[in-house]
C-alpha cells in the first residue's frame, strides 16, 4: 500500500511542473516566492513576499510579476543584501488594443482587408497619424480614418511597446554591489483583501444555552491567487487615511451590551491575531472560511425590547424584538475575544432540525464582554404605545411639579433652567403590552426622544405604574412582566417644554 | 485556537428526527468491508488523470486529492419572507427574501487530507453561512472563478491558443497559432504576421482552446478540505442560507350573507427564483420579522457572474464598425451586464396550486394542510409530505381553514380634524372561541361573497403579522351606498373649529357606523357627540344606521399646541 503512494507523489511532482513551466504568467506558473499575508478587516493587506533572484553586477531592471493587482505601489519596499534602489516603477500602463493604437501614432502598421464578396485579401503598409476620435491613417498621399467604410480590415502591429502589460507590473532599478542570488523581501499594501468573523450560534431555549462556533471569512478580490502562503488575520481596524470611516454602531444594539476586560488569546499591541495553521492557497475570487472558536454550553437567555420615538403613536400592536443575552466571559465557557463579524443564530424545532432565526452584526468585542444580539422580531409578543392624552399646563402647575425633576448624570441643572419656555405640556403615554405565547415574558419598553435638544433638560415624569429607570438624558425603560397569554398596560405620564 | 472541533452540532439533541438525525452516526462511519487493493489503484489512476488534465494546478490547494459530491441525497428548504416587501406581492423573477437549505450528502473519501467539492448547492448561495455537520473541515473554499470567455482568456494568457477564421464569402477556413498576450481590456494576440486585436476587426473569427482550465467551473463552487481522516464513507449535512427565495401568506375568506362570520381559507404561497430545483424536499415557511445583517445578505455571487460576461464578444470593441469612438485617455469601460434573461424565465415559470383550485373558494377539498409550530419567537409552517421546490417556481399550500370565524362588518372613518371618507372593515377577534385562534402570518387578504350571481369579489386588504387573541381588522374597500359629509366652521375667535358630519345610508339594510376621535395627537376634540367607547389612543362613536336614514352629529375641535 505504502510503495504506490510514494511513487504517485514523485510521478505528481514531475508531471505539473512539466506543464506549469510553459505556463508563465498565469495563476500556477507564478513568479511568487515565499508567501506570507497579514489581513486586516477593513480591507487591507500586508503581503510579504520573499524571492529568489539572481542580480547581475551594477545597474539592473528587475520585475516582480505576479504581485497583488490592486497593489499600493507607494506602499513598496523591497530588501536584501547588496544592492542599492535607483527608483521602484509600477507599470499599469494595459495592454488593450486602444493602447496600442495610441502607441502607433507616428508609427507604420500593416492594414489587412478581406474583400467581402470575393474574399480576396489586400495588404498595405499605413502610417497611423492620430488616434483623436477616429484613428487617422496616411497611406500612401491618401489620408483616411480606419474603417470609416464598416468593412472588415485587420490591424497588424509590428511589435508590442515595452510598457504595456497584460497585468499591472511592479518593477525596479537596482545597483548591485555583488552578482548572484539571493533572497529579496517584497512588501507592499494591497486593498481587495479583507475578513471579518462568521458565527454559528445554536440557541436552546429550554436549557438557556448556545452552543457557538467562530469562523474566519476570508475574502480575496486582488485579481492575485497567492499560493501557498502563511497567513496572519489580525482583528482591528489599522488606521488609514482617506478611507471610509470603519465600521461603526451607533444607536440601532440594543440594550445590554457591555464591553468587558478581559484578556486572552493571541495579541499585536492592541490587536488580537489569528494565525491560520500551516500554509494555505488563497486563490482570487475565494472566500475562505476556517475555524477558530468552538464553545458548547455557554449560559444565554432571551429578552424583548421595545423602542418607541417620542410622541410615538400606532394603530395595531407592533413586535417587540427578541434579544439574544451572552457573556463571552471565561466563566461562561467562550473565554475569548469576538473579533467584527455577523452571528447567526440557529434553534432546534420540534422535530429537532436547526432553523435560522436571525442574525446581526457585532463589533470587535474583548473578552468579558456582555452581547445582546437582536434576532428578529417576536410574533407573539407586541407594544402597542399610544398617547392617551396631551395637553398644555400653566407655568405654576409647572413648578408645583418641580419635585418630581429627574436628576441628571451630568448634573448640569442650572443652565437648564436658564432657558425656561413659555408652555409646558403634560403626555399620558400607555403602553399596551402583550403576549400571546404560553410562558411569562418581560418586555423592556424603551421610551427615547426625552432630550429632544440638548439644551432642554428639563423633563419631569410626574407618573409611571412601573418604575422606571433613566437609562441617559434622551432615554428612559421600564421592565415590564407579561404574564403567559396576557397583557399588561404601563402608563406614565411625561412633562416636558416641548 | 482551533482544537478539536467536534462538530457539537451535530452530537446534540440527538433525540429529534429530521434531516439531521442522519448525522447523528458516527463522523468518520468507515465503510466495515475493507477496500479491496484493486479499488484503491483505480482510484489512484483516477487521481493522476486529473492532475495531468489539470494544468491550472493552483486552483485547488496544496496536493488534496478533489472529491466531488454531485448532488444531495436529502434536502430540506426552508422559506423566509421578505417582511420589507409590505404589501406588494412576491416579484417572483427576483424573490427578495432567502430560504435556508439543508442537504445531506454521502461521500467516500481516501485517508488523509481531501477536497470534497460539493456541486448542485443554490445559485443563490450565502457562502458565508454555510454550516457543515458530521465533518470537521480544516477550512472551507468558495470559489467565484467561473469557466467563462473570460475565466477562459484569463487561464490561457501568456499561452497558445488557436485562431480560427471563416471567410464569409468563401467559407475557406484558416486556423493558425496565436498567443493571447493581453486580455485585460479586450483581447490583443501575437499571430505570426504580428500583433492584433481579435473580435474587433469585423472579420468571423474565434478562440480554440486545448481544454478547459480545472480550476473554473461553471457555477460558484463550495468546497471544503478535511484535516487529516482515515477515510471512508462519510455524511455530510450542510446547511446554508440562499437568496432568491419569498413566501407569502394569501387568505381567501368568504363573507356570510348577514356579514357576521367568515369562512377563511389560507394559502402558503412560496417562490423560488434560484435555477436548482430541489426534489422531494421537506419544506417549510418561517413567518415573523428576522433580523438580516447588510453586510452578507446581497452575496449572491452576482458580481462573480457579471465579471464573468464582460469580455463577451458581442460587445462594443475597438475598432469594430468605426473608429470614431476611441477615447484617447481612458480604456474603454466594461459595457453593463447583460439584462438577466427575463424571456427565458417567463417560459420556465409555472404556477402550481398543490391542492385544488379557487375557481370556486372552498369547493375543492383540502387534502394537505401544513402544521405551525413555534420556533423560539418565530413560527414554523411545515408541509408534510415531501414537495419539489422547482426552479423559477411558485407553489401553493393551504395551512389553515377555518369554516366559520364570526365577526363583523364596519363602516369606518377615521378623524384627523375633518373625518376621512368611511372605509368598509371586517374586524374579528383571533381566538378560538370566535372559530380561528391560530396564528395569522402577514399576507394578502382576498374577500368574497356568494350573491344571486354567483362568488363575487369584495375586496383586497393587507394582513399583518397577527398573534392569538389580537383584533383583526381588514379594510377591503369604500362603500358606495353609505356616505359621509362634513362641514367645519371656526369661531369667532379663530379657536375652535365646529364640525357638523352627515351619515347617509342608502341601502336597504342597516349599518353600524363608526368614527375614531385619537386620543393625544395634534387636536383636542370637544363636546364629542354622545357615549364614547374607550380603546387605547382613540375614542369611538359608534351607531347603527337604519336603512335610508340620515345621522347628524357635532363636534368641536382645538389645536392642542396652542399655548395659553
Amino acid at each position: 500500500m505504502r510503495l504506490p503512494k510514494i511513487a504517485l507523489l514523485i510521478g505528481f511532482a514531475a508531471i505539473p511542473t512539466a506543464l506549469l513551466a510553459q505556463n508563465a504568467g498565469s495563476a500556477a506558473g507564478t513568479a511568487q516566492g515565499d508567501v506570507s499575508v497579514t489581513i486586516y478587516n477593513n480591507n487591507l493587506a500586508l503581503v510579504q513576499d520573499v524571492r529568489q533572484v539572481s542580480l547581475p553586477n551594477g545597474r539592473s531592471r528587475q520585475e516582480f510579476p505576479d504581485v497583488s493587482a490592486m497593489i499600493r505601489p507607494e506602499t513598496v519596499t523591497l530588501s536584501g543584501d547588496g544592492f542599492g534602489i535607483i527608483e521602484q516603477n509600477f507599470d499599469y500602463d494595459l495592454l488593450s488594443p486602444a493602447a496600442l493604437m495610441e502607441k502607433a501614432v507616428g508609427q507604420t502598421v500593416t492594414l489587412l482587408r478581406t474583400n467581402p464578396a470575393t474574399g480576396a485579401e489586400t495588404r498595405e503598409r499605413a502610417k497611423v497619424l492620430a488616434a483623436n476620435g477616429g484613428v487617422v491613417l496616411q497611406i500612401g498621399d491618401r489620408i483616411e480614418v480606419l474603417r470609416d467604410d464598416g468593412l472588415p480590415v485587420r490591424v497588424i502591429f509590428d511589435g508590442i511597446p515595452p510598457n504595456l502589460r497584460a497585468r499591472p507590473t511592479l518593477s525596479v532599478a537596482v545597483d548591485a554591489s555583488r552578482p548572484g542570488p539571493r533572497p529579496l523581501t517584497l512588501s507592499y499594501l494591497t486593498p481587495g483583501m479583507g475578513w471579518s468573523a462568521d458565527y454559528v450560534t445554536l440557541f436552546d431555549e429550554k436549557a438557556g444555552r448556545i452552543d457557538m462556533q467562530g469562523w474566519v471569512t476570508l475574502t480575496n478580490q486582488t485579481g492575485t491567487t497567492f499560493n501557498n502562503t502563511k497567513a496572519l488575520l489580525v482583528a482591528g481596524n489599522v488606521g488609514q487615511v482617506q478611507q471610509p470611516q470603519p465600521y461603526n454602531v451607533r444607536g440601532g444594539r440594543p440594550r445590554g451590551n457591555q464591553m468587558g476586560s478581559e484578556s486572552g488569546g493571541a495579541q499585536l499591541g492592541d490587536f488580537h491575531v489569528y494565525p491560520i495553521e500551516g500554509r494555505t492557497t488563497i486563490a482570487n475570487a475565494q472566500t475562505k472560511q476556517v475555524s477558530f472558536l468552538n464553545s458548547e454550553g455557554v449560559p444565554a437567555k432571551k429578552g424583548y425590547e421595545y423602542r418607541n420615538g417620542w410622541m410615538g403613536s400606532t394603530d395595531e400592536g407592533q413586535s417587540a424584538s427578541s434579544i439574544l443575552k451572552f457573556s463571552n466571559a471565561r466563566s461562561g465557557g467562550i473565554g475569548a475575544a469576538l473579533p467584527a463579524g455577523t452571528v447567526r443564530v440557529y434553534m432546534r424545532d420540534v422535530k429537532g432540525q436547526a432553523q435560522f432565526i436571525g442574525e446581526s452584526q457585532i463589533p470587535h468585542t474583548p473578552g468579558g464582554s456582555n452581547l445582546a444580539i437582536r434576532t428578529g422580531d417576536a410574533f407573539d409578543v407586541k407594544v402597542q404605545p399610544v398617547v392617551e392624552k396631551r395637553d398644555v399646563i400653566s407655568a405654576a402647575e409647572w413648578e408645583q411639579t418641580s419635585r418630581w425633576k429627574v436628576i441628571y448624570p451630568d448634573g448640569s441643572v442650572a443652565q437648564g433652567y436658564s432657558e425656561s419656555p413659555k408652555s409646558y405640556y403634560r403626555t399620558t403615554m400607555r403602553y399596551v403590552v402583550t403576549n400571546a405565547r404560553d410562558v411569562p415574558v418581560t418586555v423592556d419598553v424603551v421610551q427615547s426622544g426625552l432630550g429632544q435638544w440638548w439644551w432642554w433638560r428639563d423633563l419631569r415624569v410626574q407618573a409611571e405604574s412601573i418604575p422606571g429607570s433613566q437609562d441617559d438624558y434622551d432615554t428612559r425603560h421600564w421592565e415590564v412582566p407579561v404574564p403567559a397569554n396576557g397583557k399588561t398596560e404601563l402608563t406614565v405620564t411625561f412633562l416636558t417644554p416641548w | 485556537m482551533s482544537g478539536a472541533f467536534l462538530t457539537p452540532l451535530l452530537f446534540r439533541g440527538g433525540a429529534g428526527g429530521g434531516v439531521y438525525r442522519t448525522c447523528a452516526t458516527p463522523r468518520k462511519s468507515i465503510d466495515p468491508t475493507p477496500t479491496p487493493p484493486l479499488k484503491r489503484r483505480g482510484f489512484l489512476a483516477a487521481f493522476i488523470l486529473t492532475v495531468i488534465a489539470a494544468p491550472v494546478l493552483a486552483q485547488t490547494p496544496q496536493t488534496a486529492p478533489v472529491i466531488t459530491s454531485a448532488a444531495p441525497d436529502k434536502v430540506a428548504v426552508t422559506l423566509y419572507r421578505d417582511p420589507d416587501r409590505g404589501e406588494g406581492a412576491i416579484n417572483r423573477d427576483a424573490p427578495s427574501a432567502f430560504a435556508l437549505i439543508a442537504e445531506t450528502r454521502t461521500v467516500d473519501l481516501p485517508p488523509g487530507v481531501v477536497t470534497v467539492r460539493f456541486e448542485g448547492v443554490a445559485g443563490g448561495i450565502v457562502p458565508q453561512s454555510a454550516i457543515l455537520f458530521g465533518t470537521d473541515p480544516r477550512e472551507r473554499n468558495r470559489d467565484a472563478a467561473l469557466l467563462s470567455q473570460k475565466g477562459l482568456v484569463d487561464g490561457f494568457t501568456g499561452q497558445s491558443v488557436i485562431l480560427k477564421r471563416t471567410d464569409p464569402a468563401t467559407g475557406k477556413v484558416t486556423e493558425e497559432r496565436a498567443t493571447i498576450r493581453s486580455a485585460a481590456d479586450r483581447l490583443v494576440m501575437t499571430t505570426p504576421r504580428g500583433v492584433e486585436a481579435v473580435y474587433c476587426t469585423g472579420l468571423n473569427q474565434t478562440l480554440i482552446y486545448p481544454g478547459a482550465p480545472a480550476g473554473l467551473s461553471a457555477k460558484p463552487v463550495l468546497s471544503m478540505t478535511t484535516k487529516d481522516q482515515p477515510g471512508g464513507r462519510v455524511t455530510i449535512t450542510l446547511a446554508y442560507i440562499a437568496s432568491g427565495f419569498d413566501w407569502d401568506a394569501t387568505y381567501v375568506g368568504t363573507l356570510a350573507d348577514d356579514g357576521k362570520s367568515m369562512a377563511l381559507l389560507s394559502w402558503l404561497t412560496m417562490a423560488s427564483g434560484d435555477e436548482t430545483s430541489f426534489v422531494d424536499a421537506t419544506t417549510s415557511a418561517v413567518a415573523g420579522r428576522v433580523s438580516r445583517s447588510d453586510a452578507t445578505r446581497d452575496d449572491t455571487g452576482a458580481q462573480a457572474l457579471n465579471a464573468a460576461r464582460w469580455l463577451n464578444k458581442q460587445s462594443q470593441c475597438w475598432p469594430a464598425r468605426t473608429t470614431s469612438d476611441i477615447d484617447p485617455h481612458y480604456p474603454m469601460a466594461p459595457p453593463p451586464p447583460a439584462p438577466a434573461p427575463m424571456a427565458m424565465m417567463m417560459e420556465s415559470a409555472d404556477i402550481m396550486v398543490t391542492a385544488g383550485r379557487m375557481n370556486k373558494a372552498m369547493s375543492a377539498p383540502i387534502a394537505v394542510i401544513a402544521t405551525s409550530e413555534a420556533l423560539g419567537d418565530l413560527k414554523l409552517y411545515r408541509i408534510p409530505v415531501p414537495v419539489t421546490v422547482a426552479a423559477h417556481s411558485q407553489k401553493q399550500v393551504a395551512f389553515l381553514n377555518a369554516e366559520k370565524v364570526k365577526g363583523e362588518l364596519v363602516y369606518r372613518s377615521k378623524i384627523n380634524g375633518e373625518p376621512e371618507s368611511p372605509e368598509m372593515l371586517f374586524r374579528f377577534r383571533n381566538r378560538k372561541a370566535d372559530g380561528l385562534g391560530d396564528p395569522l402570518p402577514a399576507g394578502k387578504a382576498v374577500l368574497y361573497q356568494d350573491s344571486p350571481w354567483g362568488t363575487q369579489l369584495v375586496g383586497e386588504a393587507v394582513m399583518r403579522d397577527k398573534a392569538l387573541d389580537e383584533e383583526v381588522e381588514l379594510a377591503f374597500g369604500d362603500p358606495v351606498s353609505v356616505t359621509m359629509e362634513s362641514k367645519g366652521t371656526v369661531d369667532k375667535a379663530d379657536r375652535w373649529t365646529t364640525v357638523t358630519a352627515t351619515l347617509r345610508n342608502a341601502n336597504p339594510f342597516a349599518v353600524t357606523y363608526e368614527l375614531e376621535f385619537p386620543t393625544g395627537g395634534y387636536y383636542v376634540y370637544t363636546s364629542l357627540p354622545g357615549k364614547m367607547l374607550s380603546k387605547p389612543g382613540k375614542k369611538v362613536w359608534r351607531k347603527v344606521l337604519e336603512p335610508g336614514s340620515e345621522t347628524k352629529l357635532t363636534y368641536r375641535y382645538d389645536d392642542n399646541e396652542r399655548a395659553d
